[in-house]
């Protein structure tokens, strides 16, 4: 949102090669325009506006009343909107998603980022490795988690035993406490090879005289990676983890094929609870969750901008 | 003015001309009402997807009698809302009868089918299980029974025979048997506790059932509405607090690592007689069979108590027949409607799935594997699981795997009452 | 769809997880970043004859198992007979093979058909993405000092933050009322939802493009349509394969849209259609199997195809 308006503004004056230029050039258009350009905007502006603004302007009205999704309806003000509040099932799930959100973030980075470095140095076969590491991110998040829920819960606990590992022996599916590891393990799986793209991005474009000129060739590569590689990919890392954390908080799919929200009510995240209001009768309820969702995700996405702009991070 | 033509046939290819070019697909479809050539189209929205194929086999003789009526099965359950809010549900469906349905059924969902001489047929008993959700206006017939599912406790034949043990009839010959198969290194349950499901119709459904008068339970309770509380008489607490320890011991009884299994992995080890017992419904009854034709299965209901008169059987409304309220193709969906409810068709669903014929006229149930229940369901020993009654917004199913896991009654039903109360606080407006 | 929660947008994409490079990518594309490295720099991972690393190159074919094991697994229990199944840790090859399950999901499914929808829902997602996005984009791009435009840009970006369930039940009823409850009103929702991202991915490559280019053609008498189609639109290749992927995956592996919008059940894509042996009452491994591999050949197949261009061009597109 605004976030990306500075972007697009320090774009507009280091892309422009001759910033004067381009003022003038704004200067005079700034009186008569070719309608040309609403004509490439306006239809999908319009759209836009029917079938997404509108909804979602339904969708928040509904959120006062008690609307089952069907039938009749009426207005009961922000009655649920307090009752959300007073819920423990909706605050923990919350917590929930918050924690795995955390935790999915930096293990997707942390995976990513290795691969990235792998993938740019001087291995063989780049090619075919490459191709896949990226597998991946073609396939649906659901259908992975069906597989996985089998491999955790079948194929990983006989291999544990045929070894003799017997912590592993029980499926971390089956733990209150460890079910949550096993979705970030999918989810790292899926989630990787997107952020990996934007790492190899962001080294291919640091120019390898950098190293040369530094004269660390012959430096360790943790050195050089901390003191050459690391700062100059900081922006690509500040965008993964933007995104990262913000696409990680709606997760839903993979905890559906992987847990399906249990063991227990151990691993319910809030679009879950969402998505339980379509069938349940309690679907105004969850409108109220999904608004206070979308304030929240808002708001952090916004702090996150504020705080790396404040820190100087060129974005 | 060349290029805004041009302009305007870009947009084409940016939004209209794609809807514009799959529309044409989508006009051949199977869209409302009587087509030019006299064929009406029904969809039939059908909840059970592993009988896909069995209904298709019945919508082919069905078109084959009633040249004019075209019917298109869509398996697609989570398009049932959806479709409401388009105003346009399937003109005939199956559902699981529990709360969710009922709720359809008090909100006018459903025509009357009250009149209707094909529903006449039914026995007043099953209708019975249905109407005594509540019915839209007092008295009108929203949904009729199409098949009853008794679920109780599937056992191996072979394994009791070879050790010795006779189908149990009060709960501490029960221990005593699953006692026997662990003594002799069998698992006396296979549990199948990974699908959260299982463990509510099973151990959960079984012991409140057997116990308790649950129906005269919930009717209390949706009575209090939101002034309900933790310690009032009618609360989960006091009513569902002494069920509890039995079901832990019930759960216990599975074999290790059952944490692990979900419902597909428990039919294809009980198939291959790794458990002298299973807490399931006749719906598990074929895919056992498919794994392993010559395993000998029998179902008994599980005795909760030790008088073996109070024993009673899960009944499941696995599927009801409804059609929709506003249906224009009311006469093609009530000629439907009838077929399916003839003696032929709903006896040999019934009889080719382990089930329980709704009809007055039903047949004798001979099938070994389930005559066991047999005597239960004719005299009416029965109950509709206590997990059916909850709205569905109470992810009990989970509540129940929690306490399983925890062993945590004292939480579970904190909980439970807690999310009770928020749910009928908040429905109540 | 998860998608299209996680990201906000309602695109009703596959996995948060698959529109997220989208997104990321698209930060990732900014001309700052291409700027900087400057024009005509080497690329390391192209220099030719340099020395191999061998204990990483091991070190990398082994984290590739865990990629492919996954996949393997999934091939062997889809050729598994019921009773091949539920031995040991699931991981040996079949024997024999049991092809027929393919058969029977593919019987089962009416695959031929609804493979259709969803070709036809994905190539129009596609082409309806690509069109409106880089107009709309171009259009910004080219008036970003004028208040309209730049409201235009935050107003479409907006979309990245609605939670997908706010918006699905309203629209479920408009589009019944526009008479759009069918594939036609998914390719709409697909182009829409994706629209801020895709916009956003343009955006920063119009910026890159310098206006001269434009400027000589003007003078030449071309209308602002041939500038785009003529200029503009041959050098946004690049960006035009990374939001075409893009646009491929999350239409294709797009579950929870179609099957609340499409009313017509013979219409319905494939991803719905094949939840017919994943409910959780499902109980044959080896049609469920089956029924997964058939979901994932074809985005693999075509991934693996064309891999070579796909992965310069989504590199390209950020790098740029």
């Amino acid at each position: 949102m605004s976030t990306t308006l500075p972007v697009a503004q320090r774009d507009a004056a280091t892309t422009s090669p001759e910033p004067g230029k381009t003022s003038k050039a704004t200067r005079k258009g700034a009186g008569r325009i070719d309608p040309t350009y609403y004509w490439m905007i306006v239809p999908v502006l319009a759209l836009f506006a029917f079938f997404i603004t509108l909804p979602a302007l339904v969708g928040v009205f509904f959120s006062l009343t008690n609307y089952a999704g069907y039938g009749d309806w009426k207005f009961v003000g922000l009655s649920n909107y307090v009752n959300i509040f007073k819920d423990p099932a909706v605050l923990q799930s919350y917590v929930f998603t918050f924690g795995f959100a955390v935790a999915a973030t930096v293990a997707v980075n942390v995976v990513a980022l290795s691969i990235a470095l792998g993938l740019n140095a001087r291995i063989k076969w780049r090619t075919g490795i490459r191709t896949v590491f990226f597998i991946p991110m073609v396939l649906s998040g659901l259908i992975v988690s069906f597989v996985f829920s089998y491999l955790f819960s079948n194929t990983l606990p006989a291999l544990a035993e045929r070894f003799g590992v017997t912590p592993l022996a029980s499926s971390m599916l089956a733990d209150e406490k460890w079910a949550w590891l096993a979705i970030v393990v999918v989810t790292v799986w899926q989630a990787a090879p997107g952020a990996t793209i934007i790492y190899l991005a962001g080294l291919q474009s640091v120019p390898s005289e950098v190293y040369e000129a530094a004269g660390m060739d012959g430096a360790g590569t943790w050195r050089q990676f901390r003191s050459l590689t690391l700062p100059l990919i900081m922006g690509y890392l500040v965008i993964n983890i933007i995104l990262g954390f913000k696409g990680f908080l709606g997760t839903y799919e993979i905890i559906v094929g992987l847990t399906g929200g249990g063991p227990g009510m151990a691993t319910q995240s809030v679009a879950m609870k969402i998505f339980s209001g379509f069938t349940g009768g309690d679907y105004a309820y969850q409108m109220a969750n999904a608004v206070i969702y979308f304030v929240i995700t808002l708001v952090i996405s916004v702090i996150q901008l504020r705080l790396i702009q404040r820190r100087g991070v060129s974005l | 003015m060349n290029a805004l033509l041009s302009r305007r046939s870009l947009f084409k290819v940016a939004g209209v001309a794609g809807a514009a070019a799959v529309l044409p697909l989508t006009g051949c479809g199977s869209r409302a009402g009587v087509g030019t050539d006299g064929v009406t189209t029904l969809r039939f929205m059908q909840n059970k997807p592993e009988v896909v194929a069995y209904f298709n086999q019945v919508i082919k003789d069905f078109e084959a009698r009633n040249p004019d009526v075209r019917v298109v099965q869509d398996y697609n359950e989570g398009n049932f809302v959806p479709s409401l809010v388009r105003n346009d549900p399937p003109d005939v469906m199956t559902r699981g009868f529990a709360k969710e349905t009922a709720d359809f059924v008090h909100k006018g969902i459903f025509a009357d089918l009250t009149g209707l001489p094909a529903a006449s047929a039914i026995d007043p008993k099953a209708q019975e299980l249905v109407n005594s959700w509540g019915r839209y206006g007092q008295d009108e017939t929203s949904a009729v029974p199409f098949s009853l599912a008794a679920a109780g406790v599937i056992y191996n034949r072979d394994i009791f025979a070879a050790h010795n043990v006779a189908v149990p009839e009060t709960w501490d010959e029960f221990v005593a048997a699953c006692g026997t198969f662990k003594a002799a290194g069998i698992a006396p349950i296979y549990g199948t506790h990974k699908d959260s499901w299982t463990l509510r119709q099973g151990a959960f459904d079984y012991v409140t059932g057997g116990t308790l008068d649950v129906a005269g339970f919930f009717s209390r309770i949706y009575a209090k509405g939101a002034k309900i509380s933790q310690d009032a008489p009618e609360s989960f607490t006091n009513n569902f607090g002494p069920a509890l320890p039995q079901i832990l011991q019930l759960a216990a009884f599975a074999q290790p690592g059952a944490e692990t299994k979900n419902y597909a992995d428990g039919n294809a080890a009980f198939a291959k007689g790794q458990a002298a017992m299973y807490l399931q419904g006749p719906w598990a009854l074929s895919p056992i069979i498919q794994a392993n034709k010559d395993i000998k299965l029998g179902t008994f209901p599980l005795p909760a108590t030790n008088n073996p008169a109070d024993t009673k059987v899960r009944v499941n409304v696995d599927m009801v027949l409804s059609i929709a309220r506003h249906t224009p193709r009311r006469e093609a969906a009530e000629r439907f409607l009838s077929y399916l409810l003839t003696p032929e068709v709903v006896n040999s669903y019934n009889q080719k799935h382990a089930a329980f014929s709704p009809l007055k006229a039903a047949p004798a149930v001979v099938d070994p594997q389930i005559s066991g229940v047999a005597a239960h369901m004719a005299e009416g020993r029965y109950y509709q699981g206590a997990g059916t009654y909850f709205p569905p917004s109470v992810p009990m199913n989970n509540y129940i795997q929690s306490l399983v896991y925890s062993k945590d009654s004292g939480r579970f039903l904190a909980d439970v009452d807690a999310e009770w109360r928020r749910v009928a606080e908040r429905t109540a407006i | 769809m998860t998608a299209t929660i996680s990201t906000g947008s309602p695109r009703g994409s596959g996995p948060s997880a698959s529109t997220r490079p989208s997104a990321g990518s698209s930060r990732g594309s900014r001309p700052s970043a291409g700027s900087a490295g400057s024009p005509g720099k080497i690329r390391r991972s192209s220099r030719e004859g340099y020395k191999v690393n061998w204990g990483l190159t091991v070190l990398m074919l082994l984290a590739s198992l865990t990629i492919i094991v996954p996949l393997y697994f999934t091939v062997a229990m889809a050729l598994k007979s019921a009773d091949q199944i539920g031995t040991g840790t699931g991981l040996g090859w079949p024997n024999p093979m049991h092809w027929e399950n393919l058969a029977e999901a593919f019987v089962a499914t009416n695959f031929p058909a609804h493979f259709l929808s969803t070709a036809l829902v994905t190539v129009f997602s596609v082409l309806g993405s690509l069109a409106t996005s880089s107009l709309a984009a171009y259009a910004i791009a080219r008036n970003w000092n004028r208040k309209f435009f730049r409201g235009s840009f935050v107003y479409l970006l907006s979309a990245m933050f609605i939670p997908f369930p706010v918006i699905i039940l309203p629209l479920i009823k408009q589009t019944a009322l526009l008479g759009l409850d069918n594939p036609a009103g998914v390719v709409f929702l697909h182009v829409l939802g994706g629209i801020s991202f895709n916009t956003l991915l343009y955006i920063a490559f119009v910026r890159a493009i310098p206006a001269e280019l434009e400027e000589s053609a003007r003078m030449d008498g071309a209308t602002t349509w041939q500038v785009f189609r003529k200029i503009i639109l041959p050098l946004l290749a690049p960006m035009n394969a990374t939001v075409g992927i893009f646009a491929f995956l999350g239409s294709w592996n797009d579950f929870l849209l179609p099957q609340m919008m499409i009313a017509d059940p013979a219409l319905q894509t494939l991803p719905v259609v094949q939840m017919l042996f994943q409910g959780e009452f499902n109980t044959d491994y080896s049609l469920a199997f089956a029924s997964y591999l058939m979901a994932m050949a074809p985005t693999l197949v075509v991934y693996i195809l064309s891999q070579r261009w796909v992965l310069s061009g989504v590199m390209r597109g950020a790098v740029k």
